[in-house]
């Protein structure tokens, strides 16, 4: 069984009062009793070795005031049963060969009394002798006191430490409970706030009324929730930041890399390289950048790249195309990863066309302001790639295959602002756009291959 | 306070007849008894006198206490006294004095060594009777004591 705080607190106060009030209630009287039979005993003796040695001066010296005192105060006494002049004999049989001493009652007061001058002392009666010896006469004072008052004195005495005892009990009781709650209620506040911290709620507070080691325990409480409730807020506010952080290095990585890649790379440490069957790969690159960068302000040259990059990099997320990278004016990018799926070469072509398209807006529109702007090749093939990371500084997602040597060839084979697109991109486009055969033109490493020009949909037609 | 003072030799003389000659000494016969002017009566005859030294008699006719004063049952005279007035040794007049005292019935005698003392007592104290020698100063009053039956036949 477990006992609470307050339970033991007031278990052990009450067992100290208990004590306390057992003492009160029966040693206490005991002894008081004693004190009090001890204190009349030692009275009733005084009285009667008084009264003996005011016998002996009166017989001896013939002087009564001290027997007339004593006995004028004995006899005032109200708990004198009688007081009584033994007289002892010594009585020898008539051969004289052995003696008895025998007592007598010469007198006594009251003068009614039956006296037995063997009389002993018994719970109602205390009977004191002491003895004198004259040349006139030998005897003794007996005295027997009643103990009517004594005994009354006693159940006083025990009336009044019963009292004593319950009075002290409840005190004890009600000054046990007080602080048996005193001390509980602020350790279990305590408790209820620790569980209560414990379970995540840190606007907890304790109140302290005492100033004692409690009423310190709950400061350092409440100071140590306010504290942990601080940390938490810094930890949240860092967590937050942190996310932030995160989110943009992984918006960083995944500008670097596609998603899956990126996922994997940061589950496992390292992404597998894999084998697409079927990619559709542009390429795209500005005409004559390199005599016409050589002209431009290098500030100017990064900002048109940067504008014309950025257009072609919104373009092409629309149709979910990845972007692989940049290498000067070229732009690489793949259709069909690193998520596969079938609608690939239809995605590059659009995403082509509208490449193409926004080229030529913007090239009227820097004409139009008298400036010279970049004419654009792309060239798309479909194939099979490996694609994935290599290196570990500065890593990046890159695709090979001869696919992409071939999309890298139609696009240099490409005729400015047109799209130049291979064979097995038009067998699967050709029916749902336009495009015009070249006829066969060489590709290193692959001999002759036929060319078309992609010129749009046919429903554009 | 003047003595009053009680030809006791007159009165013993009255008994001298009945009692043997071995009894009388002529020294104790001469006692004269005394008391206080205030209370103690002047006129006493033998059994009045007996009735009050023996402590029967507690008080005087104005109310006022007894107070007996002896010499001591060693002196001559306490002797005299004991035997003459109380019928008793010395011991038995002191026990017969205890017994009363013991209980309550009398205030004790007081006893003196000197007749000096004794008479000295009694005048100072109201109530007092005591017990001396004849006295035989011409200026102490003496009061005849009232003659006893036998004197009167």
């Amino acid at each position: 069984m477990t006992l609470s705080v307050q339970s033991k607190i007031l278990l052990t106060v009450l067992s100290v009062v208990l004590m306390f009030a057992l003492f009160i209630l029966f040693y206490y009287p005991d002894r008081q009793e004693r004190l009090l039979f001890d204190n009349y005993n030692n009275e009733i003796e005084n009285f009667a070795s008084t009264v003996a040695l005011g016998v002996k001066i009166a017989l001896t010296e013939e002087n009564f005031e001290g027997v007339e005192t004593a006995l004028n105060f004995v006899r005032d006494d109200s708990r004198l049963q009688f007081v009584s002049l033994i007289q002892t004999d010594t009585v020898w049989k008539a051969d004289h060969s052995e003696f008895s001493i025998e007592k007598t009652v010469f007198k006594s007061f009251p003068e009614i009394a039956e006296v037995d001058p063997y009389a002993i002392s018994n719970e109602f009666f205390i009977n004191k002798r002491a003895p004198f010896f004259t040349s006139i006469m030998n005897g003794e004072i007996m005295l027997s006191f009643s103990t009517t008052e004594i005994i009354k004195g006693r159940n006083e005495i025990r009336i009044a430490s019963a009292i004593a005892s319950f009075i002290v009990f409840i005190i004890g009781l009600s000054i046990g409970y007080l602080l048996a709650r005193n001390i509980s209620r602020p350790v279990l506040a305590l408790r209820d706030a620790a569980n209560k911290v414990g379970e995540g709620d840190l606007t907890q507070f304790v109140k302290n009324i005492s100033k004692d080691e409690i009423g310190e325990l709950g400061t350092a409480f409440n100071k140590m929730v306010k504290d942990l409730s601080t940390a938490r807020n810094q930890v949240e506010q860092r967590t937050v930041e942190l996310t932030k952080e995160k989110q943009k290095s992984d918006e960083l990585l995944l500008n670097i890399l596609p998603l899956e890649t990126a996922e994997e790379l940061k589950t496992t440490g390292q992404a597998k390289a894999k084998k697409y069957e079927s990619v559709t790969v542009i390429f795209t690159d500005f005409v004559d950048f390199t005599a016409k960068s050589e002209k431009m302000d290098a500030h100017r040259l990064v900002d048109e790249l940067h504008h014309c990059f950025s257009g072609f990099d919104n373009i092409i997320k629309k149709y979910n195309i990845e972007k692989i990278k940049t290498i000067g004016d070229s732009y690489m990018c793949a259709a069909g990863l690193p998520v596969e799926n079938e609608s690939h070469p239809f995605d590059a072509v659009n995403a082509a066309l509208e490449i193409r398209g926004c080229m030529l807006s913007y090239k009227n529109e820097m004409e139009a302001k008298g400036e010279n702007c970049f004419d654009v090749r792309i060239g798309i093939h479909t194939g099979p790639v490996v694609a994935g990371i290599v290196g570990v500084n500065k890593f990046a997602y890159d695709i090979w295959g001869s696919t992409v040597n071939t999309a890298s060839r139609l696009e240099s084979s490409s005729e400015p602002n047109m799209i130049n697109i291979s064979e097995s991109l038009y067998q699967i486009i050709k029916d749902k756009y336009d495009c015009s055969l070249r006829g066969k033109f060489p590709v290193k490493g692959l001999g002759e291959i036929p060319m078309y020009f992609l010129n749009g949909m046919k429903s554009d037609k | 306070m003047k003595l009053v003072f009680i030809n006791l030799a007159l009165v013993l003389s009255l008994f001298m007849n009945s009692f043997e000659d071995s009894f009388i000494n002529t020294q104790e016969t001469e006692l004269t008894i005394v008391g206080n002017v205030k209370s103690v009566p002047t006129d006493m005859d033998l059994e009045q006198l007996k009735s009050v030294l023996k402590g029967e008699r507690l008080r005087w006719d104005d109310g006022s206490k007894v107070v007996i004063a002896l010499m001591k049952t060693d002196t001559p005279i306490g002797l005299t006294t004991s035997k003459r007035l109380f019928n008793m040794t010395g011991n038995q007049v002191n026990k017969h004095f205890l017994a009363l005292v013991f209980q309550g019935k009398v205030k004790a005698p007081t006893f003196f060594d000197s007749a000096d003392e004794l008479e000295a007592f009694v005048a100072h104290t109201p109530g007092a009777i005591g017990v001396l020698r004849k006295v035989n100063d011409a200026q102490l009053n003496t009061i005849l004591v009232v003659k006893s039956k036998s004197d009167q036949d």
